[in-house]
């Protein structure tokens, strides 16, 4: 057992060698994701309607926003159009939570599939060719943002947001 | 999605008659942030640095502040030269606004240097690593971008439109 992990290991960080670049978009994929699905599971249902002042999204748009940008990011780097209203649609926490992982899921595998020999592959982003990885970290950059603003959701209702969960 | 295409508009309009490449897909996304952040310290009022939007979290200056200390050392590690003081402890408006512009100056030189051909220099500058040159400078742009979504709902709590929402 001990040695199927060491070779886990040891082939893990010799791919992370070999794409250095791909390598660390995907890292930070990973980081922002957690943290957003732990936000979208430690808010209670009753405050998913929470907006700190009236002109901008409560938390559960912030968690429909987030989940229908994945799409918009993740279907161009994919090759794909894909549509999605959860924002405007999904209404409960249950919904809402199931609905953020079905995203995310969508975008693991846009993330999965680059290496750093197909990151400089163009992709068709709004109509203009971008790379495939300038893509995914706009998306990653675009999600952290929204993380922030449910951050300071998070705190007004008196949680610790995921990030500083083991800092305090 | 508004504001993604927004965001895509102006980084594409930037480079409207150049390749965009990684490293001209990383400096936009930098350029974006940073006047995001530049207009958010000028637009919050002098009396309102000291504002938290719960009393267990930073000031909207600790805030600014960290984002100055982020960025400048960051920056100056890649640069490998001196590490500018530390603005975890300055209060005023002014003194911190001079404290980003400061941390800005010396990512400028970073990010306008980089390349294609040294994005994926391993290096170890900031936490963890070490990681791509590349990496490293993405996840300072994440990371500054989630500050700026904690900051942007202090904005909207003092009555004030965050930059990245203006103008809509």
């Amino acid at each position: 057992m001990k040695t199927t992990i060491v070779l886990a290991v040891a082939g893990a960080l010799t791919l992370s060698a070999q794409n250095p670049l791909s390598g660390d978009a995907k890292f930070f994929y990973g980081m922002v994701k957690a943290e957003v699905l732990r936000s979208a599971e430690k808010m209670p249902e009753e405050n998913y309607s929470f907006k700190p002042t009236p002109e901008v999204r409560s938390f559960g748009q912030l968690v429909g926003h987030v989940a229908d940008a994945q799409y918009e990011f993740c279907g161009p780097a994919k090759g794909e159009k894909k549509e999605s209203s959860v924002e405007k649609t999904a209404k409960t926490k249950a919904d809402l939570v199931a609905a953020l992982k079905e995203a995310f899921r969508y975008c693991d595998g846009a993330y999965n599939s680059m290496t750093d020999a197909n990151a400089a592959d163009k992709v068709k982003f709004f109509g203009r060719d971008m790379t495939k990885m300038g893509v995914l970290t706009f998306n990653t950059v675009h999600t952290e943002e929204h993380y922030g603003n449910m951050v300071t959701y998070l705190r007004m209702k008196g949680l610790v947001p995921p990030s500083s969960e083991n800092s305090r | 999605m508004k504001k993604i295409s927004m965001l895509i508009f102006a980084a594409l309009s930037m480079q409207a008659y150049g390749q965009m490449t990684e490293a001209a897909m990383l400096k936009n996304a930098y350029n974006g942030i940073k006047n995001n952040i530049t207009k958010m310290a000028e637009a919050m009022p002098e009396d309102q640095y000291s504002f938290k939007a719960t009393p267990d979290i930073r000031t909207f200056g600790q805030l600014m502040g960290h984002i100055a200390d982020a960025q400048g050392r960051t920056c100056a590690a890649v640069a490998g030269s001196a590490m500018p003081p530390s603005a975890s402890a300055k209060t005023s408006k002014a003194d911190l606004v001079a404290a980003l512009k400061n941390s800005f100056d010396i990512c400028d030189g970073v990010f306008n240097s980089l390349s294609d051909e040294d994005s994926g220099k391993m290096i170890t500058a900031g936490r963890g690593g070490p990681r791509s040159k590349m990496g490293t400078l993405w996840g300072l742009v994440a990371h500054s971008n989630e500050e700026y979504g904690y900051s942007a709902v202090y904005l909207r709590l003092k009555g004030i439109t965050p930059p990245s929402s203006a103008g809509r």
